[in-house]
């Protein structure tokens, strides 16, 4: 009877739910692990231009016009994988599009479900991470780079990514062409092409001048929208669109659409703000110049905040300033001024910027080059805008101080990603040609930047 | 000699050569270690296939995991001459596609009912129980339900010889708001075949 009672009792317990430690599930893991062609291998002068995280993939993504490399949530060391249709291929960007609803405790749960990947020329996109499909653009042009349009309020999660196209070789930045791929886990579509026009310019030429270098999504209408609005940063212009559904000036779906330009590059803003032209406050990194990010375009807590770099030589100019939702329309965005003069507390110039929620505040984290060419010296640093509204903090926090302390400092940076790591933010930042760093935010002041 | 006598000497030789185990067994088995009080000591050994894994929703997925091994211990004790309660243990390990193994521990409580056919024996039995699972980094404490069915030789009152089958399924089920997200909550399915070995005392 007795043995009867544990019997019943044990099958009872059965009922309890699974506990594990990690923050992933075993079998869910195993379900989508890759096989890695080589463990370990990524080299410490790599360059790591993309960074980008799936969680039902269960790990991260990193390339840097190299290889592709993966890394699951608990390994220890990068892998190298390949693109099985094409094993020889270079891996120029890899992205992430889709929503899972299954929270991990964050604020913002909203993770990548596909992983999408530019590599020798053609976008890839894998669901099971097992199986990648050629992905054909209606256009028939070639991708050559994936931007994460920053989703909400908080700008941290990436659920859709605009593919950029090239039409000529002669150039990197001679884009024409760009496509949007919404956040539809299931089926997700490829919109497009769509060009980017002045209202003068009905041909689409000057989409040959104008890359999309950051882009975002505030997650909320303005006075003048009734859908929340997508702004893209190009070479001189800022451009606030629709989406790919929903008409702004003369937009239809998936053909040659006109976003109109605001007029913010030549805008004349509040009496108190600061008159942003191309000339003095070029919104666009210079040709050569690793930064997609900074000019960046970003949306935390209602405002819009834009950054910019200054020209190369030059020690004024450039600068990050925002913009209320108030001050959010179809025609025009005026800006107030952040700090101008685009360089930290110290002087150096700012060659990268990005703009990351850490679950209770937005940090904007910059990193400087002391050279002409942005390649020198200088730091990574971020300043906590607790208020939303724009009053960066004049002087780094102490985490620069780890930083500074670090032989980090002498690197060119390719890109910033902040992963949730149970409960504090581990940072990943990839340099070029340095490698692949992290940061792990819950030893704050003490931790330095390891080389990954 | 003629065939006919060959052959008769032959089926006489074969019956009588199959008769004297038997008349053995029924010799030995009149102390048959098989009766109410009695107990039972299984270890088996074979191979662990891998099925699959499914959602709650009932969408399979590959293991992507190598045919496995395992290794079990059970003491199980007699209710009556056909019905035994007791405990098992058992180890398993296989191997992802990253060369990293996977382990799984189940403990479990045993129900187990004998057909008996002599000198053949078929336990027929579920384990309920929970399984400590490991791979790389990751523990996880799983509930977990292995049926069994088995077929054995009954080679003398205190030794049995046969082949166990047993599904396990484990449950890897995760709330919301955890670490984990609810979204890799599995359902693993494994299958063992195994030779066994009972020592009835």
């Amino acid at each position: 009877m007795r043995l009867w009672n544990t019997f019943f009792a044990l099958a009872a317990l059965s009922v309890l739910v699974s506990c594990t430690n990690g923050s992933s599930g075993i079998f869910a893991g195993l379900e989508v692990e890759q096989k890695v062609t080589s463990t370990g291998g990524l080299s410490t002068t790599a360059s790591v231009t993309h960074i980008a995280e799936s969680r039902p993939l269960s790990g991260y993504y990193i390339t840097g016009g190299q290889s592709l490399f993966l890394k699951g949530y608990s390994a220890s060391v990068w892998g190298r994988t390949t693109i099985p249709a094409n094993t020889s291929a270079t891996i120029y960007a890899v992205g992430t599009t889709g929503v899972t609803t299954s929270g991990d405790g964050e604020t913002d749960s909203a993770y990548g479900t596909n992983v999408w990947v530019v590599a020798g020329g053609v976008l890839y996109m894998t669901t099971t991470g097992t199986t990648w499909t050629a992905q054909t653009l209606s256009g028939g042009e070639t991708p050559i780079d994936l931007i994460p349009v920053r989703m909400g309020s908080d700008g941290y999660s990436t659920t859709e990514l605009i593919v950029v196209t090239q039409v000529a070789m002669n150039s990197l930045y001679n884009t024409n062409h760009f496509y949007f791929i919404n956040d539809s886990a299931t089926a997700p579509t490829i919109y497009g092409p769509f060009v980017l026009q002045t209202s003068s310019d009905t041909t689409g030429a000057n989409g040959l001048t104008y890359p999309i270098l950051s882009a975002v999504n505030t997650g909320a209408t303005t006075s003048s929208t009734t859908t929340a609005p997508y702004y893209f940063m190009s070479a001189n212009y800022i451009w606030a669109w629709g989406g790919p559904t929903t008409a702004w000036g003369t937009e239809t779906t998936n053909s040659t659409v006109t976003a109109y330009a605001t007029t913010a590059a030549t805008a004349s803003a509040s009496s108190s703000a600061t008159t942003i032209t191309a000339a003095v406050h070029p919104v666009a990194v210079s040709v050569g110049t690793p930064s997609t990010d900074f000019g960046g375009i970003f949306y935390y807590g209602g405002y819009l905040y834009l950054g910019t770099t200054r020209h190369a030589g030059t020690t004024t100019g450039g600068g990050i300033y925002s913009a209320g939702s108030s001050a959010l329309s179809t025609s025009s965005i005026s800006f107030s001024t952040i700090k101008t003069n685009a360089e930290n507390s110290s002087g150096y110039p700012i060659s990268f910027g990005q703009w990351i929620y850490n679950d209770t505040n937005g940090d904007f984290w910059i990193a400087t080059g002391a050279s002409t060419t942005y390649e020198g010296t200088g730091y990574v640093e971020f300043s906590q805008d607790g208020s939303g509204g724009g009053s960066l903090a004049t002087t780094p926090n102490t985490n620069s101080s780890n930083y500074t302390s670090s032989l980090l400092y002498e690197y060119a940076v390719g890109s910033l990603f902040r992963a949730y790591n149970g409960g504090s933010g581990l940072y990943y930042l990839g340099t070029l040609a340095h490698g692949l760093w992290y940061w792990n935010e819950s030893g704050n002041s003490t931790n330095p930047w390891t080389q990954d | 000699m003629n065939r006919l006598s060959f052959a008769t000497l032959s089926i006489a030789l074969w019956i009588g050569i199959g008769t004297f185990p038997l008349a053995a067994q029924a010799t030995e088995l009149s102390y048959d270690h098989r009766v109410q009080g009695d107990r039972s000591l299984t270890i088996q050994m074979g191979p662990v296939i891998p099925l699959a894994f499914s959602t709650w929703a009932g969408q399979f997925g590959a293991t992507n995991l190598t045919l496995g091994g395992t290794l079990g211990i059970d003491l199980d004790f007699y209710m009556d001459d056909t019905f035994r309660v007791g405990g098992g243990l058992r180890g398993m390990a296989a191997v992802g596609p990253n060369d990293n193994t996977l382990f799984i521990v189940p403990i479990t409580l045993r129900a187990t009912w004998e057909l008996r056919m002599y000198p053949f024996s078929f336990p027929v039995g579920v384990g309920a129980g929970f399984s400590f699972t490991n791979y790389e980094s990751k523990t996880s404490f799983d509930p977990t339900i292995i049926p069994t069915a088995g077929a054995y030789w009954n080679m003398s009152s205190s030794w049995s010889f046969g082949l166990d089958a047993s599904p396990w399924i484990i449950f890897q089920d995760y709330l919301p708001g955890g670490s984990v997200p609810a979204s890799d909550s599995r359902i693993g399915f494994f299958s063992d075949i195994t030779l066994g070995a009972i020592y009835h005392f």
